[in-house]
């Protein structure tokens, strides 16, 4: 069974007054297999619709056209997010709560009981490296303290499917390496990582696949094992490519 | 999931919203309220011969309807913007917690907020009546559990409303409306009822009269003045009954729409 | 979406239709929801919408009263012979029929001062007709209606249950004092009973006022009698 599945997706927004609306194909007949254990590294320029993929598959928007499933059950379903984590690209956090108290508030929904929560949310504060900071509120934390937030919170419910979403924006060098090193750890783990990202680095250290929408479109999806040369002329070449053949 | 679970959850939810409201210090309304009354009553002594009494309380109680509803409109926004631009929701609705849950959680903190809010407003008027010497009976707790219906049901209705609207301030605007409407019960019957009034104006406002919730039902502190003896139970319980249903209704159409919201 | 999805909603729906239409019937909305009387009340449109406003209209009665209380209290408004009191008053009733202190304090002032005996007493009536329950209005229109035959000593006698009452308007006291007067000169072969009384009233007005006015009264009066230097 594939973790993640997409059969003919499409996303189209309608914007506009019913008088002139606009339509916006977000994303084009999409296919997409992602087996278990697989790392899988998304890649677009701003704009191409890696986000709202992301979002259809963890069930905060919903498809045009087309199917998406994880883990054989339809995104969304919410027996199945006890086995997924989301980490979004700059994470926000209600400003007036504690990272304790928000850990908790998430370990909560994952149903984990008393004792046990209080040891998932202690480990993931420590691991991430907040725990000296675990009773400050949030609005006090700076771009990177939220992301490393954003971090604990994936590590609370032991996971098999990761979808992580720029997961490295606004980190300094150092929250960087950390950032990749706990997903380095994921994969050793045997977890399913579905990654947006920008970061060709990240790409060239984590993942076993890539795939690189362009303007709503799978134009392209390779094991990274194939990619002879480096990656960022494969990918700005197969743009361009797409780029004319459109013209 | 069993049921036992998603009630769990409908109550994390409604703590951490209890906890949200309180660090936003939306309860610092109590201040305010306060200040007003102990303010107003001073006041009143001076200016209100032979009726200090009456008019404290019912300046006491008007003042609670009135800041009740703000701590309402004031918790609910201060929320639901941290959660829609803010975009705190997105984290919440991808743990396993449906969306009706989720809302349902929201109901049952905003009302935890809300009857707390109430309770020390309670609290405050009967001090300042005990320290007047002047005589509350049982009506006016009463008074208070109608109005707490009125507002509850406000708070069902808001998240509704929010749920449908595309952005947050038209759904707080149309609560708000819904809200004034439902208190001019009165003079929309009035209107109806007066023989010049245009047939057409007649059927709008009919429909308006009997869609919008009732509000006139749940004033009872209109009516303390009216009654000898204790408000009538069989009432009481036809008006917690209509509030329940009214409840449900908002919440069930709120949590329609809000499965189908994205985010 | 399947049709079972809908029917607790709509069963809900149907609940709630039969709820609204019980509590319409019921004996407590209809002996206390009526609908409002805008015609009668102040025209300004202001007061209009908010004493429109349920759960306000009551309020907007009370500060109408305090409204009326500066207005008594304008000296200016003497010149006039108060005469804009019975219509303010006329609001404040329109407003919550059930405030019982505008009919008690105007129709005292309407009859006593102002001398217009049968408003005073209409405006009275209304009030027991509003306010069945409340005794202490048949107290005054005992009052009033002895006085209109001339009859001072019944109204005396109601007076002085009136006065007796916590929250009664101060100036009745007044009002008690100048009928003891009255009656000195009514009934001379009785003057020494009613000067007795008298100065008992106005002494304990003196040493026990309900507002300032019944201080400088009884101060007056007992001034006048050598009782104070």
């Amino acid at each position: 069974m594939n973790t993640i599945e997409v059969k003919k997706l499409s996303k189209t927004y309608i914007s506009g007054h019913f008088w002139n609306k606009k339509r916006t194909a977000a994303l084009k007949n999409i296919n997409l297999k992602i087996k278990e254990k697989e790392v899988f590294g998304l890649l677009g320029l701003n704009g191409a619709g890696k986000t709202t993929l992301i979002k259809i598959l963890i069930g905060l928007v919903y498809p045009t056209s087309g199917t998406a499933a994880i883990l054989g059950k339809p995104a969304g379903d919410v027996e199945t997010r006890k086995k997924m984590a989301y980490l979004p690209e700059m994470p926000y956090f209600p400003r007036y709560l504690t990272p304790l108290e928000i850990l908790d508030f998430y370990a909560k929904l994952y149903e984990l009981p008393g004792k046990e929560r209080k040891e998932k949310v202690a480990g993931a504060l420590l691991k991430v490296g907040l725990y000296e900071k675990r009773n400050y509120r949030l609005k006090e934390f700076s771009k990177g303290m939220l992301q490393r937030v954003g971090i604990a919170q994936l590590l609370l419910n032991d996971a098999k499917v990761f979808f992580l979403d720029e997961p490295t924006y606004g980190l300094d060098p150092l929250s960087t390496k950390q950032m990749r090193d706990i997903i380095l750890e994921l994969k050793k783990a045997g977890k399913t990582i579905f990654l947006n990202t920008h970061q060709i680095n990240e790409v060239k250290q984590i993942c076993d696949r890539i795939g690189i929408l362009n303007n709503g479109e799978l134009i392209e999806e390779t094991p990274l094992k194939n990619i002879k040369g480096s990656i960022e002329s494969y990918f700005v070449k197969k743009v361009s490519d797409d780029g004319k053949a459109k013209l | 999931m069993t049921e036992k679970q998603s009630f769990k959850k409908i109550l994390a939810v409604a703590q951490n919203t209890l906890n949200e409201c309180i660090r936003h210090k939306v309860l610092n309304i109590l201040f305010v309220f306060a200040l007003a009354l102990i303010g107003g009553s001073l006041l009143i002594e001076e200016l209100s011969p032979g009726a200090q009494g009456r008019t404290l309380i019912n300046v006491g109680y008007a003042n609670m309807e009135l800041f009740g509803f703000f701590t309402v409109m004031l918790a609910i926004f201060i929320i639901t913007f941290e959660e829609f631009e803010m975009r705190n929701l997105w984290l919440s609705l991808t743990k396993p917690i449906s969306r009706t849950g989720y809302l349902l959680g929201k109901f049952v903190g905003l009302t935890f907020v809300l009857l707390l809010t109430l309770s020390v407003m309670s609290l405050i008027i009967m001090g300042i009546a005990f320290l007047g010497k002047i005589d509350l009976n049982f009506n006016y707790l009463l008074v208070v559990y109608a109005m707490s219906l009125g507002l509850i049901l406000t708070i069902a209705f808001t998240l509704a409303f929010i749920s449908i609207a595309t952005n947050l301030t038209t759904g707080l605007i149309f609560s708000a409306f819904i809200f004034l409407i439902g208190h001019l019960t009165e003079h929309l019957q009035a209107i109806i009822e007066n023989p010049k009034t245009p047939v057409a104006a007649k059927s709008v406002l009919a429909l308006v009269y009997y869609l919008a919730p009732n509000f006139s039902l749940f004033n009872l502190k209109d009516k303390v003045y009216m009654n000898e003896g204790t408000f009538d139970p069989a009432y009481i319980l036809q008006i917690t009954l209509y509030a329940a249903l009214y409840t449900f209704l908002a919440l069930w159409l709120g949590s329609k729409a809000f499965k189908k919201k994205e985010l | 979406m399947t049709l079972k999805n809908y029917l607790l909603p709509a069963a809900a729906l149907l609940l709630l239709l039969v709820t609204v239409g019980t509590i319409e019937n019921s004996a407590f909305h209809k002996r206390n929801y009526k609908t409002f009387p805008f015609k009668e009340a102040k025209k300004e449109p202001f007061y209009v919408f908010l004493s429109s406003i349920s759960g306000f209209r009551i309020l907007v009665a009370d500060f109408l009263w305090m409204d009326a209380v500066q207005y008594l209290g304008d000296i200016e408004n003497q010149k006039e012979n108060y005469k804009q009191i019975y219509p303010k008053a006329k609001d404040i009733i329109t407003l919550d029929p059930n405030f019982t202190y505008p009919y008690i304090a105007v129709s005292g002032m309407l009859f006593f001062e102002l001398n217009q005996k049968d408003t005073a007493i209409e405006f009275i009536k209304y009030g027991i007709k509003n306010n069945p329950g409340y005794w202490q209005l048949s107290l005054y229109l005992a009052a009033y209606t002895y006085a209109k035959d001339d009859n001072l000593r019944m109204v005396v006698h109601n007076i002085k249950s009136a006065v007796s009452l916590e929250n009664h308007p101060p100036m009745l006291e007044r009002i008690l004092g100048s009928i003891y007067i009255k009656l000195m000169k009514k009934e001379p072969q009785n003057k020494d009973f009613w000067l007795k009384e008298a100065v008992k009233l106005w002494v304990e007005m003196y040493e026990h006022p309900s507002e300032p006015l019944n201080k400088e009264y009884a101060e007056k009066h007992l001034k006048e009698l050598g009782l104070l230097k």
